[in-house]
């Protein structure tokens, strides 16, 4: 690591959002992946003596409507949030960057087609598209994936090509190229770098971005329809016993809420520290 | 200006195309027979037959989408496959109701996030600042549907002060107005903030205050008009983010809109409805996105120069 690498780091891990951001994330994760230790009783048990039982020394967050733990149902649903999310920004940011580092870097008329087709994804809402492909392809997790990566590309290889469109004219791209660099070459080791900082910092945004949305989808009855219900579709269930157990309704809401305001911290942060011109 | 406004206009013709064809090739998202989805297994095969042919999925693709093509050059989007009415007429039925609200929603947004967004620069640094910033950064987080079954909890079930459901007296516009523009009010006040912190560093701004300019008219003149330039360009790409969040406060809401008919129409399957949806969504992307450019080149010459 080169001194300037370390400067960074100290920058990040000195930067309060930075900090905030990755611990409220970094208790969440840790739910998600101890689920099966810290969760108080195993997913499947439920009682219906106990149904929409009110919060208790037995059950921190009371029971659902079929007499399941919400404790228990929030640990393992952070899980399959937490999966669907990742996944789906990992995804969506690699197909990004592969069409935005071809379009600005070749431009032509490979860029007019590419950069048409982000311009028709952009114009479709991602939401809109998510129902209509989960509701056909079937509510599984990974369908689920499919659909929202499937418009959820677009921004990225926006980004992505912009910045590489005035990274190819810097003069240690045509000094590589010069001295018979290839273009994989080039595209691999000196424009990649460049455009990390702002791929970080947009994936960052990107991850609250999918989880509003799955659990707008879930919500909406449209979501993984996985054993392990998501946030999202804890939220939907609460919905329809609003009055009779709020709680049902507050617990994934405030879940989902310090999670995406830890990941838009985090985004601000690395910002901050990684990109100052454009921080504020 | 014209021809900047030609240019803008030809520009939109491959993505209409482009939106279009997808909208025509929907139905076979799926892998296998579109009728076998929409009728599910027990179909019986002259049913399944029946339904292509209605569809017009019995043609070869490239004629199914020159067909879809026609339709909606002459404003026919079909009938719908459950109730048999036309989908033209639904949409122009619910039409208004989304459009009215989705109006509204951005109207609160503007009340509510650009005054926070003033003070906030007005006082940068300050409590106030921090204070404002906070509740605009929970306002982005915030999901809204968690915030619209939370504002039913507190006023309508707890302070029965509004009603919960249903399009009627402008009490009704309350709550899903306040759902669908919250979210758009935090990022308003965020920009209108960076905006003012930007403008107030100008030249201008220093010159009117060295003339001896009271402060109230500098931030109102000079600093406020030229602040607002960013945001017309927040508002017009926000306006698509505040339709897609119908379908939602739709739901919730009981709301008789566009977002609630593609709802029942995904769960249908009932495909020519879902098809024009996603015209009339991207449409009004289009043409808002559009209207955005020409108002801003309007306003700032600077740009239509650039493009050309």
């Amino acid at each position: 690591m080169n001194p300037h690498h370390i400067k960074t780091l100290k920058a990040l891990v000195l930067n309060p959002r930075v900090l905030v951001g990755l611990i409220i994330l970094g208790i969440a994760t840790f739910c998600a992946i101890f689920a099966p230790i810290i969760a108080p009783y195993s997913p499947e048990y439920s009682e219906l003596s106990l149904r929409l039982a009110a919060p208790s020394a037995e059950h921190l967050l009371g029971c659902d409507i079929d007499g399941k733990d919400v404790l228990t149902s929030m640990l393992y649903g952070a899980r399959v949030s937490l999966y669907i999310a990742f996944l789906t920004v990992i995804l969506s940011v690699v197909l990004g960057l592969s069409i935005g580092l071809v379009s600005g870097y070749y431009r032509g008329w490979v860029d007019s087609i590419l950069m048409r087709l982000v311009e028709i994804v952009m114009a479709v809402p991602t939401l809109l598209i998510a129902m209509v492909l989960s509701a056909l392809l079937g509510s599984s997790s990974h369908n689920i994936i499919f659909a929202i990566v499937a418009t959820g590309w677009a921004s990225s290889a926006r980004l992505i090509r912009g910045q590489v469109l005035s990274i190819r004219e810097k003069e240690f791209v045509t000094a590589s190229r010069a001295l018979g660099a290839r273009d994989p070459r080039i595209l691999l080791f000196h424009v990649f770098p460049s455009v990390l900082t702002p791929l970080v910092v947009h994936a960052t945004f990107s991850l609250s971005g999918v989880i509003i949305i799955e659990a707008g989808l879930s919500f909406l009855g449209l979501g993984a329809q996985d054993e392990t219900p998501t946030w999202g579709a804890l939220l939907g269930q609460g919905r329809a016993v609003l009055t009779e157990a709020p709680y049902l309704s507050i617990i994934p809401g405030i879940a989902i809420m310090f999670v995406v305001l830890a990941l838009n911290f985090l985004g601000d942060g690395l910002r901050d520290v990684l990109d100052p011109k454009k921080s504020r | 200006m014209l021809s900047f406004c030609i240019k803008r206009l030809i520009g939109l013709i491959p993505i209409g195309v482009g939106v279009v064809t997808l909208a025509a090739l929907l139905a076979h998202v799926v892998p296998g027979d579109p009728a076998d989805s929409i009728l599910g297994a027990y179909a019986t095969l002259e049913d399944k037959n029946a339904l292509n042919k209605q569809l017009g999925l019995d043609q070869p693709i490239f004629k199914q989408i020159l067909n879809y093509y026609k339709q909606v050059l002459h404003a026919d989007l079909g009938q719908s496959l459950i109730t048999q009415r036309d989908v033209t007429e639904l949409i122009a039925e619910r039409f208004p109701a989304t459009i009215e609200l989705a109006i509204v929603s951005i109207i609160v947004a503007i009340f509510i996030g650009v005054p926070l967004g003033i003070l906030s620069a007005l006082f940068a640094g300050g409590i106030i600042d921090l204070g404002a910033m906070f509740i605009a950064l929970l306002g982005v987080a915030m999901p809204n549907f968690w915030l619209g079954s939370m504002l039913i909890l507190f006023f309508s079930i707890h302070l029965d002060w509004l009603p919960v459901s249903e399009r009627g007296g402008w009490q009704s516009y309350i709550l899903p107005s306040l759902t669908m523009g919250t979210a758009l009010a935090s990022v308003l006040s965020r920009m209108t903030r960076n905006s003012m912190l930007d403008t107030l560093k100008e030249d201008y701004v220093r010159t009117a205050r060295a003339k001896g300019v009271p402060e109230y008219l500098v931030i109102l003149k000079h600093v406020l008009k030229n602040a607002a330039l960013p945001l017309v360009t927040i508002l017009g790409l926000q306006f698509s983010v505040i339709l897609t969040g119908a379908v939602i406060t739709e739901v919730i809401f009981d709301w008789p809109g566009i977002g609630s008919l593609v709802l029942e129409a995904v769960k249908t399957r009932d495909y020519p409805i879902i098809q024009g949806c996603l015209l009339v969504f991207s449409g009004i992307y289009l043409v808002v996105n559009l209207l955005t450019d020409i108002l801003y080149a309007w306003i700032d010459p600077r740009i239509k120069y650039k493009s050309s």
